[in-house]
Formats: structure tokens, C-alpha cells, sequence
């Protein structure tokens, strides 16, 4: 049986967007500043599904650096212009930029975000 | 004033030159020049630093892990040492000419791009003249100075991609060159000499001379109870 593609954002994405994202209640802010993809244009409010994977990067004489990688899942539908690459966002206070991204068959998109300065809910 | 005084670090003795009142050059023991070495770039760039706070975290070992919010960190290390022979190597003792490799890297993050890269270039700008216009850091090895020269240095810098911020990591690489010599311990005493001279080499027919020849035995100084001890001449 053929996949029905589309069927997968509403199956699939939506229901996850609606159930994890950050974003959709008085407890969280996603909060997008167009830079990049609307220069000029205001700071506008959205969801995302937000994840935090800690890593150790290793630096000159094999140094070990822990770390984390950042990402914010978006499902595309839910932008008139998505963001890009450049953008900033704002993830309850914090503040990183739209980095690197992974794009899959249902309109969704997974931005790697980079920090403006280290989170002090995820470094002790 | 000690050699070296005002570093918190001493190194004030006369390695090249081997002269009865000097201390002979560092034997047997590796990495010891390398280490002073380090010291002396730490406490240059700890002055460096301490007014302005440019580097929160300043260390000389990898260890422990740094963290995003050590940021930015300075790490002075020994990198590698390089011996190669000084001189003849089937003649006398052995010495070598040590090349120390250490590395002064500086990991910066959370900024844009393009201040990493003007962050980074004054790191290098900065640590390089510190150093190396430092009259008691560059001074003569003949005066107390930690090393003969420097060779070679370079730079480069990595930018790491699995981190939660732009990152930028300087390296310098800076070579000193040192001589270590290696002198024998001679463990027993000598008391005479013994020589055999013969014209025309091994294998002439003239007849040799042997002479044995007794060496003077310098009394000790402290001989209170009347041990035949011995010293020096050996």
C-alpha cells in the first residue's frame, strides 16, 4: 500500500507539534525574530518542539569540552514565511540562532540552534 | 635577585656553557625544562589576563572537562619534545638538541562568527607579543634564560561543529630550542691511570711504553671519624 505522504502531517506531525511543542501555553515561549528571513519585520510568537542532547566535543590535545546540541523541531505548515538559517530564536528567555537544519517528507524541519550564551538550565 | 624573579618561577641557572662553578645542564630528568617553560607562559599570561579578565578559565592540562560556561579558556601544555643528537654521537656523552613543542590554545564561544574570528586574531596578536617581547622570558640561555631560541611557530584554529554554541578553538604552536646533556655518573673512584704508548700503532714491533700514573686523592673535609673516604677526581 502507498504511503500517503500528506497524511503524515496530520497523523503525524501535527499530533506530535500539539502534544510536545513548546510554545502553546502560559508555561513556555517560542518567540521567532525574522532577521534573516524578514529583515525588518517584527518578532512574532510560534511553537516548536524543542530537544537538548548533551555531547562532549574534544578540542587541541584531545581536550574533552562537554556540550550540548540544540535543536527546534518546526512543522513548516505553521508559517506563512518559514524562518531560515540566520533567524533568531527565543526559547523562554534564552536566545540562539537558527543554525543547521534536517528537513523530512512531511513538511517538518529540525533547526540546530546555536547559543548566545551558555543556558543555565542545561550547564550546572 | 634571583634569575627570573618577578615570573614567580626560577630558572636562573647557566645551562649552555659548562664551567666549574655552574651547574651542570639537566640530566635524566625529561620534560623539566618543558615544564619551566610552561610556567613561564602561564604567569605572563595570567598577567595578561588578570587585569581585564580576558580568559575566565586559564589551566595547563586538558583536564578537567571544560564546560560552555569556562569560556573563554586559555590552556598552555607541553605538546611533544623532538631530541636530536648535539654533535657527534660516538663522541663524549650524550647531549641532545631538544626541540619543546608547546601549545597555547584559546576556546572562545557564544558570539557571532565574525567576532570569533577578531576575538581570536587578538589572542594571537596579543599572546604572541607577550611573550615574546618579554625581555626576562626571551632572555640569553647564558643569563638564565629557559632556552636558546625559537625555531618555529604557527597557528591555526578549528571551529567546532557539535557544540550548543558558535565556538571557535585558536592553536599556537610555539617551538623552543634547549640543549640537555647527559652526563654519566661515574659511581666508583679513580685512582690512577694506567697508559700504554707504542709507535707505529697496534701492531709494531717497537716496544711499548706502560706507565701507570697515581693520581692525587683529595682529602675530605669532614673526615672526624678517620674513614679513608675519598672524594673528588672521579
Amino acid at each position: 500500500m502507498p504511503i500517503d505522504f500528506n497524511a503524515l502531517d496530520s497523523l503525524v506531525l501535527s499530533v506530535c507539534m500539539d502534544t510536545f511543542a513548546l510554545g502553546q501555553d502560559g508555561n513556555s515561549s517560542v518567540v521567532f525574530n525574522p532577521i534573516a528571513s524578514q529583515p525588518g519585520a517584527p518578532p512574532y510568537a510560534g511553537r516548536g518542539i524543542w530537544t537538548v542532547k548533551p555531547v562532549t566535543t574534544f578540542l587541541e590535545g584531545q581536550a574533552p569540552m562537554s556540550t550540548s546540541l540544540y535543536t527546534l523541531g518546526l512543522r513548516l505548515f505553521d508559517f506563512t514565511i518559514p524562518p531560515i538559517g540566520g533567524d533568531q530564536v527565543t526559547i523562554n528567555g534564552d536566545v540562539y540562532t537558527l543554525d543547521a537544519f534536517e528537513r523530512d517528507s512531511a513538511d517538518g524541519i529540525s533547526w540546530t540552534c546555536k547559543a548566545a550564551q551558555p543556558n543555565a538550565d542545561v550547564t550546572p | 635577585m634571583k634569575e627570573g624573579a618577578g615570573f614567580g618561577f626560577g630558572f636562573g641557572e647557566r645551562h649552555h656553557h659548562h664551567d666549574e662553578d655552574e651547574t651542570p645542564p639537566t640530566t635524566g630528568v625529561s620534560g623539566t625544562r618543558a615544564h619551566q617553560i610552561v610556567d613561564a607562559i602561564l604567569a605572563i599570561l595570567q598577567d595578561v589576563s588578570g587585569p581585564t579578565g580576558l580568559y575566565k578559565t586559564i589551566r595547563r592540562t586538558p583536564y578537567r572537562t571544560l564546560l560552555p560556561t569556562d569560556l573563554p579558556a586559555l590552556t598552555v601544555f607541553i605538546l611533544r619534545e623532538d631530541f636530536s643528537a648535539d654533535g657527534g654521537v660516538n663522541q663524549g656523552f650524550i647531549k641532545f638538541k631538544n626541540n619543546i613543542t608547546i601549545g597555547i590554545a584559546v576556546a572562545r564561544g557564544f558570539n557571532e562568527v565574525g567576532g570569533l574570528d577578531g576575538d581570536i586574531d587578538t589572542d594571537a596578536d596579543l599572546i604572541r607579543r607577550s611573550l615574546l617581547t618579554n625581555a626576562q622570558f626571551t632572555k640569553r640561555y647564558q643569563w638564565g634564560g629557559l632556552f636558546e631560541g625559537v625555531p618555529t611557530m604557527s597557528r591555526s584554529q578549528t571551529w567546532p561543529q557539535d557544540a550548543e554554541a558558535f565556538m571557535v578553538e585558536l592553536r599556537l604552536e610555539l617551538v623552543f630550542t634547549v640543549r640537555q646533556w647527559f652526563f654519566p655518573i661515574i659511581t666508583d673512584h679513580l685512582y690512577e691511570m694506567d697508559v700504554d704508548f707504542k709507535l707505529g700503532g697496534r701492531d709494531s714491533k717497537t716496544e711499548g711504553i706502560r706507565v701507570l700514573i697515581d693520581l692525587p686523592q683529595e682529602e675530605p673535609e669532614d673526615d672526624d671519624d678517620g674513614d679513608e673516604g675519598t672524594t673528588g677526581n672521579s
